[in-house]
């Protein structure tokens, strides 16, 4: 009696591994179902997540916020300063591209996501998108304030994952704002940035602006990606890396943006 | 029955806890893994079934084969209870009668 219940346990057990490897083969459906199963459940999380982590930065960070604040009020005015100037130029531009006939392009357009979750152990974005919307795999990601989140890694009927760039095995054309330095930015995974590949006779130093560039054809150029904050040189390596910090925060945001067409 | 649809339901709740509410306290990206805990604990009761719950909700939420963590707790909850059984004495057992 014993033996033919143990064997009974164990063919259940090897029936049900198999259901679940078999599950493979559907395996964009079975989790698009759940995942637009859950959303609802996951923006209610999500919004309490963000709430609740708000109320206790406020108590346990009040000194450190208030130092914080002082030094972007003053950043904003050094900001704002340089915006005066810009806005000049970038009507002078205006008015040559009218004149030579070259026409004045949209910067991009994209349809607006709201982040829903984050996969378990992956550095992998999960958002909710309108129904029915153009979303389709590849396209980038960015927030409001233009800092690239990353790219569309499948789309499941009302939710999609975002495939960030910390991810292990993400890896985008980037360089340094200012100067001619390219390189690579690769994911290390926990929300970690390397830029790598860059020349060893380039020179590279901490606060370094990192942003896109067009070569890969794939991001949008010139949207931010983080700062460096630490450069390394390992022996006679031909090229140097460099630890980056990333300006997303996935606590802090609450929506973004995918770029169904833009300019490269 | 009712032990096999409480835990389908606390480990939903631990998967939504875990993906959606925690990663706005650990922004470097290494959240606690509740599901992986749990499997541990139960583990030590024999409840393997705990195991294929808890594997079949990473795996919903996960980029990963499909079954690769299913199989990967249960390994695991199944491993524990061999190093519990040969390796581990309970002390309140041996002080009884």
């Amino acid at each position: 009696m014993k033996l033919v219940t143990a064997r009974n346990k164990a063919f259940v057990f090897i029936a049900v591994i198999f259901f679940v490897l078999a599950l493979n083969f559907v395996s964009k459906e079975v989790r698009g179902f759940f995942g637009n199963f859950s959303s609802g459940a996951q923006s209610v999380f999500w919004n309490a997540g963000d709430s609740v982590s708000d109320f206790f930065s406020g108590i346990f960070q009040g000194i450190e916020l208030k130092q914080k604040n002082e030094i972007l009020i003053s950043e904003n005015f050094t900001l704002m300063q340089e915006i005066v100037g810009l806005r000049d130029i970038a009507q002078e531009n205006t008015e040559l591209r009218l004149a030579l006939g070259l026409g004045v392009q949209e910067e991009f357009t994209f349809v607006e996501a709201v982040p829903i979750g984050k996969n378990i152990l992956e550095d992998v974005l999960i958002i909710k998108i309108p129904k029915g919307s153009e979303i389709s795999e590849g396209m980038p990601v960015i927030t409001p304030s233009k800092i690239i989140v990353g790219r569309i890694l499948q789309v499941r009927g009302e939710t999609a994952t975002v495939q960030l760039l910390s991810e292990k095995e993400s890896s985008i054309d980037a360089k340094v704002a200012g100067k001619s330095v390219t390189g690579v930015i690769r994911g290390k995974g926990a929300a970690q940035l390397l830029f790598d590949l860059v020349e060893r006779e380039q020179e590279i130093s901490k606060g370094d602006l990192l942003v896109t560039s067009n070569l890969g054809g794939i991001f949008p150029e010139n949207i931010l990606i983080g700062e460096i904050k630490n450069v390394l040189q390992e022996g006679a390596e031909p090229f140097q890396k460099a630890e980056v910090i990333p300006f997303f925060d996935i606590a802090q945001t609450e929506l973004l943006f995918v770029l169904t067409e833009y300019n490269l | 029955m009712k032990f096999f649809l409480s835990f389908v339901v606390i480990l939903y709740f631990f998967a939504l806890l875990q993906t959606s509410f925690l990663p706005h306290f650990f922004s470097s990206g290494f959240i606690p893994n509740l599901i992986i805990i749990t499997v541990v604990i139960s583990s030590f009761f024999k409840k393997y079934e705990v195991a294929f719950i808890g594997g079949f909700f990473l795996d919903l939420f996960s980029q990963m084969p499909f079954g690769f963590w299913t199989v990967s707790l249960v390994a695991l909850a199944l491993l524990l209870q061999i190093l519990i059984t040969r390796y581990v004495q309970n002390p309140i057992f041996q002080f009884r009668g």
